[in-house]
């Protein structure tokens, strides 16, 4: 039992951790307190429900076209958004209401092109294959999202120089 | 935004329609304006999308006999997102703004946060979708033309404990009054009437997509069937986990577990073998026909019972301008209770003095959820 939630635990927290660090690479060079973030993580995901479901890409395909597309998104924002406010010499008050505006701006566009209902992404199979060891239970899907997400964590304090600040 | 182009649309065809009928001798069409309160965004967004589908569909058909029955209909759909606060400021918009004699709506909660308005302000309320036991006679102005869930979940406990040897069963559902109120019915009728045992409920936050530790937690205590006091994509997504962590219980629900075919995807072949009760009996093969013929997929429960509710509605409003009365939410109302049997495509409902029906409940089991397939067991007549 207590192995059980250890492992949910660690496959819902593997998603916060890589998106905590990557607010985290925003928030220590820029300064910036980015809200519109939360919306790039939703983009990613509505693009490879586009690709795989809409298009009938390969799933891996569409993971690999997904990441280069949320870049480009976050450099559209940054060069239309907050470079020209950050040129005018707004304080941080704007940029982090501008952000909302990002944020609420790509919701209705999500919504516009795909609708408001939960959509359903057909991954590989072994995202469904299951182990047990005794009552505890790990589906494919759990043990790559948490591999994945120590796998990005480590490559990104690895590169990372050090900074003092 | 929907919203506002909405009133600008029927504001532009309200001029429209006033130019022809001068030009030709037209006999005269009475446009009645009726308003919608849908979860179109949010949690429940899968309900109010068929929901608000059920509706169009009813007025489209309507509109179409105009020349004969002398009435149009038109719909201004508000979204509720599923929470109360929105339904309420919608009401009020809806009443003081629009001015509409009746609202249709969905969802326990926000239904019963605009019952109060409806009484204070005299608009008929119709719910057709949310089955809290706590709607019963909640406010005089609200009618509920689905049978509510005390009734069916007795019925269900029944044949689950005495046909199909259940003796444990244990509740996952909202933490609202939908998930709340269900719980309490299952526990009333299973435990205390059947004398099974109730080995856990766990409720969780509306909005969650994860339900993994109330289940680990569920799993522990091994019941012969999950009871799933869920809605939307909730139902779908808690079969699809249960089953992952090897939980091997049969499930049990209502009518949420009738999806469209995109949503039963979710679940996967893990709602195969659900055991549900709908409110009314199997779906009406012309309408089903219809259906398919207008949106390219079959029609699940919440089509059929907007659809009806749209009727019934339109049946009140032909009633009240027939004996030449002006069409307000009370003389609606009064015309309701006077119609008082409907016949609807999802079976005959008859109107309790409180605003509740009674009417069939079918058991059903999901055949085939990936390919939309749903067999009826049995139909149980009032």
């Amino acid at each position: 039992m207590l192995y059980q939630l250890i492992i949910n635990g660690l496959f819902l927290s593997a998603t916060y951790a890589l998106l905590a660090m990557a607010f985290n690479l925003i928030w220590s060079t820029t300064k910036i307190f980015d809200m519109g973030f939360g919306a790039l993580y939703a983009i990613t995901a509505f693009v490879i429900y586009a690709l795989t479901m809409q298009l009938g890409l390969p799933f891996w395909l569409a993971v690999a076209a997904a990441i280069p597309v949320s870049g480009l998104v976050g450099c559209i924002c940054y060069y239309l958004v907050y470079l020209p406010l950050i040129r005018k010499g707004s304080s941080e008050f704007v940029l982090i209401a501008s952000s909302l505006g990002i944020l609420v701006l790509t919701q209705n566009i999500i919504q516009l092109a795909i609708g408001s209902e939960a959509k359903f992404i057909r991954g590989p199979l072994l995202f469904n294959y299951s182990w047990a060891a005794g009552n505890t239970v790990i589906t494919g899907l759990q043990l790559l999202a948490i591999l994945l997400s120590l796998a990005c964590l480590s490559i990104t304090v690895l590169f990372l120089p050090n900074f003092d600040t | 935004m929907l919203g506002i182009l909405t009133i600008a649309a029927v504001t532009v065809g309200c001029g429209q329609g006033s130019t022809q009928t001068g030009r030709e001798e037209q006999p005269k069409v009475n446009e009645i304006k009726i308003g919608t309160i849908l979860p179109l965004t949010g949690f429940a967004a899968e309900h109010g999308k068929d929901e608000q589908q059920g509706v169009d569909f009813a007025i489209e058909r309507i509109n179409a006999r105009a020349k004969e029955t002398g009435i149009k209909l038109v719909a201004v759909h508000e979204d509720s997102a599923g929470l109360p606060k929105n339904a309420v400021s919608a009401m009020q918009k809806l009443v003081q703004v629009d001015k509409v004699p009746v609202v249709l709506i969905g969802f326990s909660s926000p239904t019963l946060a605009a019952a109060p308005v409806a009484d204070a302000t005299k608009t008929l309320l119709v719910n057709a979708g949310a089955v809290s036991p706590r709607l019963a006679g909640a406010a005089q102005y609200l009618f509920n033309s689905i049978v509510l869930q005390d009734y069916e979940i007795g019925i269900l406990m029944d044949y689950a404990f005495k046909e199909l040897g259940i003796k444990t069963i244990a509740v996952i559902g909202q933490n609202n009054d939908l998930g709340l109120g269900l719980k309490d019915a299952v526990v009333r009728e299973f435990h205390d009437r059947l004398g099974g045992k109730v080995v856990a409920t766990e409720m969780y936050e509306v909005g969650a997509t994860d339900f993994r530790n109330q289940l680990s937690k569920i799993k522990q205590h091994n019941p012969d069937a999950i009871y799933l006091a869920s809605a939307g994509k909730d139902t779908a997504l808690i079969m699809k986990q249960a089953r992952e962590l090897k939980i091997n219980s049969q499930f049990l629900g209502y009518h949420a577990i009738e999806m469209p075919p995109d949503l039963m995807q979710l679940a996967g072949t893990a709602a195969n073998g659900a055991i549900y009760t709908t409110g009314h009996g199997e779906i009406k093969a012309d309408f089903v026909s219809e259906f398919e013929r207008r949106f390219g997929e079959k029609p699940v429960f919440t089509h059929a019972s907007y659809y009806d509710a749209t009727n019934f509605v339109f049946q009140a409003i032909q009633r009240v301008i027939t004996k030449g009365q002006p069409v307000t939410g009370e003389n609606l109302r009064q015309a309701m209770l006077e119609i008082r049997e409907f016949e609807g495509v999802a079976g005959k409902v008859r109107f309790r003095e409180n605003g509740t029906v009674e009417g069939p409940v079918a058991i059903k089991r999901v055949k085939d959820g990936p390919k939309g397939e749903f067999e009826t067991i049995r139909t149980i007549e009032p």
